[in-house]
């Protein structure tokens, strides 16, 4: 099969790899719900089906290897859905391990290599051994074939003539032209046929050469969608007969049969026949609404019919949508490079900021309409005033007496008067204009980015996903009984963010298992009861996202941490701490409480890594933690990296961006209220001390020229809640939006500098790394640094 | 070779079924921008006692090719995916210019919505890669009949 394939065609490779992740995806998901429950018809329907899908689109790209491994992973779900074996354990355990090397599998080929591994045909033994007696080869298009039968059965009992009720059918007769006959075409097609979606409209094509197409059902836009139908009625007007008709919709591996039925005007006699019949058999089943009665037949027989008729297909709608529900969520979805989204917002940003810009713009149009007023005016007064000099001109004499020029003075002064009036008001409209399509503008632009920003947001729900087979295995190797409870799996974030959340959630999980939760035995012992729960929480808090791990465990021993920490010389053992800045402690570099450092929790990395992993993600981890209640890691993320929220500060004759999340408060402090302590300035707010920054002096920035001679400074609060920091500033200019935008290489590692943004005046302005001025005021050789830079300075 | 098709017996009944009822065999454009399937088609439909009349690798030259040797193609296989003209707007020239043209469509697998449209505009019928031999067959002689 693979000689047939084309090995280049990247597209469907990726195609095939996005397919497969998704139904690795299906496979992983419902082989834990089946494991909580046998039984689920469901599920199983839909691991035959992922399986199935998996196989078939591996065959495709000739990765035979996986095409194999799910054939025989087919098998066995196949023989589970028959009933022909039991979802024990170990079964579990060996779809999961299948699963697993499918991943693999799929992996190494994204990799461009080939998975090799001698386990492989060991786990085809072990399913195949699963399989028992059961015929190992695929049983899955009998069955589907079978179904199919059933089908062409129960519908050969049928009415010929019952899809369509009397008025439908006496419209499609009165659209005959002469010499035309109308057809009732009912084909049947084969489930099992490659692209078997494409079947209806392939015998509509067919059948569109022969004559008019009148009517289908399900309608043309249904057979147009990507969904499977058994079967559907074509009622066609042609001059062709039955045999010719039955040749053309004999597709070989498209349809497995067809009924062709004439309809003429006798049909529609006995359909009003068999009406009469139903209705005086069931009386009293007449429904109510009445439809127009375009025949003579009275009007209580029609409602009745069309009522049956109506709920009768209506009925078949929904089994149709049923079984369509899942291919339609999935053809819906639309596969963009994630670049070209990247880019659209790039670009977006930039009219974000030609926005400000014609905002500005506008204003000055503005400000130059009220400028060029007071000058008109000005104008106009002085000309008046020259006007009523002219008017001191002897007034006993009349108007013709006076001399020629200055009557033409006069003249052209009410000229002047009014000179500029007519271009004020052009200026004025056109200034109008401008600021509404301005505001127009920003409307668009806005809902343009917010449109562009939601492309990029995806539902958390793919990164929780993974949590419940990890946790599952967590648990078998810790011995303890855990159950994981994922809320909020809708709310959306940005894409990559996602991508940079999955280790440090992990971390945080496999932390809540391995030192939270306490074994069956001990929670037994203090009544709590012994599956432990973890709760995945995610939700949005203004323009934040905030992401929970907590476990109903042990807790966090403060003393033990303590203790801990003295040992590693990481505090001092006097050092006055409050219970929350212990728990703090865990976060730190090098830090681990575990007794044993175990292969889950301990592989080298420690809630430090996690800490900065948040951090660069612009965000904040906390821990919260009550002794034998449990513990919580709250996460704060930003809703996307790409447009913060800033705090526009001018320092010198620098403006500076700083991230509003992380700017906690702002205070205008007299000068003398600045401590030094131990050579570093203080200021303290209510009991706490915080350090301060001096922004000009972080940058070397010239002082601005016009020394302000003042008692007073302006302090922005900036940190979080455990550590914070004051950054004097010489002035507050206010909030805006910013786009942030990547420095180059060289400058990428400038302290204290994290982008650079494009204010809407067009200026540059830097955007302050909070976290970088944290880590600088607690190290304490940057300290040291930091007072040789002022006593450069100074 | 022995190919799957030979072992069913489908094939032995209508064994030279490139060859018209004259005896003529049947002229055939092979449209693909791969060089493997373009090589696949050709073995699968040579055996078959079919002519490979020319061979285009993209819709563009697909549609000149046609029209230059009009009228002595029986049967186009055209891919759909393909560089500067792609097989369902080739389909629809090569159908304006010539409303009787057989024109199969080549198609991977998801490419539904293309194949629907294809046969809407005109296509006789489809085949799906990876090619299957006997599938090609059956379904290029359920064009020819």
């Amino acid at each position: 099969m693979s000689d047939y394939l084309d090995p280049n065609n990247e597209e469907l490779l990726n195609d095939f790899f996005e397919e497969a992740r998704i139904q690795i995806e299906q496979l992983e998901q419902n082989i834990l719900v089946l494991e909580n429950d046998a039984t689920d018809k469901d599920c199983i329907d839909e691991l035959f089906r992922a399986a199935h899908t998996l196989k078939g689109a591996a065959a495709t790209v000739a990765i035979t290897e996986l095409a194999e491994l799910t054939h025989v992973l087919e098998d066995v779900l196949d023989e589970i859905r028959e009933g022909h074996c039991r979802v024990t354990r170990p079964v579990v355990d060996a779809l999961l391990v299948a699963v697993d090397v499918i991943k693999s599998m799929v992996d190494c080929r994204m990799e461009g290599s080939v998975y090799r591994d001698q386990g492989v045909e060991e786990l085809k033994t072990r399913l195949h051994n699963l399989l028992g007696d059961a015929e190992p080869d695929s049983a899955a298009p009998a069955s589907s074939s079978g179904s199919s039968e059933n089908k062409d059965e129960a519908a050969a009992g049928d009415d010929s003539a019952s899809v369509l009720d009397e008025d439908e059918l006496t419209e499609l007769l009165e659209l005959l032209e002469s010499s035309q006959k109308l057809f009732q075409i009912r084909v049947f097609f084969d489930e099992s046929a490659l692209m078997n979606t494409i079947g209806g409209i392939q015998v509509y094509a067919a059948l569109k050469n022969e004559g008019t197409i009148l009517k289908t059902t399900p309608d043309f836009e249904a057979l147009n969608e990507d969904i499977f139908h058994p079967e559907v009625y074509y009622f066609v007007a042609s001059q062709s007969d039955i045999p010719s008709i039955r040749d053309l919709v004999s597709i070989s591996d498209v349809t497995t049969g067809s009924e062709i039925t004439e309809l003429t005007e006798e049909t529609l006699d006995r359909l009003r026949e068999n009406k009469k019949e139903s209705v005086t058999d069931s009386f009293e089943s007449r429904a109510a609404g009445s439809e127009t009665a375009a025949s003579p037949v009275d009007s209580a027989e029609t409602e009745d019919n069309s009522g049956a008729a109506a709920s009768q297909k209506k009925s078949a709608e929904t089994v149709n949508d049923k079984k369509g529900s899942k291919k339609q969520s999935q053809s819906s979805i639309l596969r963009v490079d994630s670049k070209k989204i990247d880019s659209l917002l790039n670009m977006i940003s930039e009219s974000v900021i030609n926005k400000s810009t014609i905002n500005q713009v506008s204003d000055v149009y503005h400000q130059l309409i009220t400028e060029f007023r007071s000058l008109n005016s000005k104008m106009e007064n002085e000309v008046s005033s020259l006007f009523d000099i002219l008017d001191d001109y002897p007034v006993s004499s009349e108007e013709e007496d006076l001399p020629q020029k200055v009557r033409t003075l006069r003249e052209r002064c009410v000229e002047l008067m009014d000179r500029y009036d007519h271009f004020e008001d052009k200026f004025k409209k056109n200034a109008d204009d401008l600021k509404n399509s301005t505001q127009k503008l920003a409307l668009n632009t806005g809902s343009l980015q917010e449109g562009i920003m939601q492309i990029r947001m995806v539902p958390i729900s793919t990164l929780f996903a993974r949590f419940p087979r990890l946790v599952r295995d967590l648990s078998h190797s810790l011995n303890k009984k855990v159950d994981l409870i994922l809320e909020g799996e809708d709310t959306e974030l940005d894409k990559s963010i996602v991508e940079d959340l999955l280790d440090p959630l992990i971390h945080c999980v496999r932390n809540s298992l391995d030192h939270g939760l306490e074994n069956a035995e001990t929670r037994a012992a203090l009544g709590k009861p012994e599956t432990g729960t973890v709760v995945m929480k995610a939700g949005n808090e203004g323009s934040m996202i905030v992401i929970e791990v907590s476990d109903d465990g042990a807790g966090i021993n403060a003393d033990k941490v303590r203790q801990k920490a003295v040992e590693k010389g990481l505090i001092s053992s006097d050092a006055p701490l409050t219970e929350q800045e212990v728990h703090n402690l865990i976060f730190l570099p090098g830090f681990s409480t575990s007794d044993t450092i175990s292969s889950i929790s301990g592989r080298g990395v420690g809630l430090d890594v996690v800490r900065t992993q948040i951090e660069k993600l612009k965000g904040t981890i906390q821990v919260t933690s009550r002794k034998g209640a449990g513990t919580a890691f709250i996460i704060r993320l930003p809703l996307t990296l790409a447009i913060i929220q800033g705090l526009l500060i001018r320092s010198a004759t620098s403006k500076f961006v700083i991230p509003i999340n992380s700017v906690i408060d702002s205070h205008r402090i007299l000068k003398d209220q600045i401590k030094l302590i131990e050579g570093r300035e203080v200021f303290k707010i209510r009991d706490e001390l915080i350090y301060i920054l001096r922004l000009s002096r972080i940058f070397g920035l010239p002082p601005a020229k016009e020394q302000r001679v003042s008692a007073y400074e302006y302090m922005v609060i900036i940190g979080n809640e455990e550590r914070k920091l004051g950054l004097i500033v010489d002035s507050l200019l206010g909030e805006e939006d910013v786009v942030i935008k990547p420095l180059k290489d060289k400058y990428s590692k400038t302290f204290g500098i994290a982008g650079a943004t494009i204010l809407g005046d067009g200026s540059v302005s830097l955007i302050i790394d909070v976290q970088q001025l944290l880590e600088r005021v607690q190290s304490h050789s940057g300290e040291s640094d930091y007072i040789t830079e002022e006593a450069v300075n100074e | 070779m022995i190919a799957k098709g030979d072992l069913t017996g489908i094939n032995v009944s209508r064994k030279a079924s490139g060859l018209k009822p004259t005896g003529e065999p049947i002229r055939v454009l092979i449209v693909d921008d791969s060089m493997f399937v373009t090589k696949q088609i050709t073995q699968i439909l040579s055996s078959e006692g079919f002519v490979i009349a020319a061979t285009a690798a993209d819709g563009k030259e697909g549609l000149d090719k046609y029209k230059e040797l009009y009228p002595d193609i029986d049967l186009v296989t055209m891919d759909i995916t393909m560089p500067n003209m792609d097989g369902v707007t080739a389909l629809e020239k090569i159908m304006e210019f010539d409303k009787n043209a057989k024109v199969i469509m080549v198609s991977a697998l998801g490419k539904q919505d293309l194949v629907k449209k294809s046969l809407l505009l005109g296509a006789k019928n489809y085949i799906v890669k990876p090619l299957d031999r006997v599938k090609v067959l059956e379904r290029i002689s359920s064009v020819l009949k």
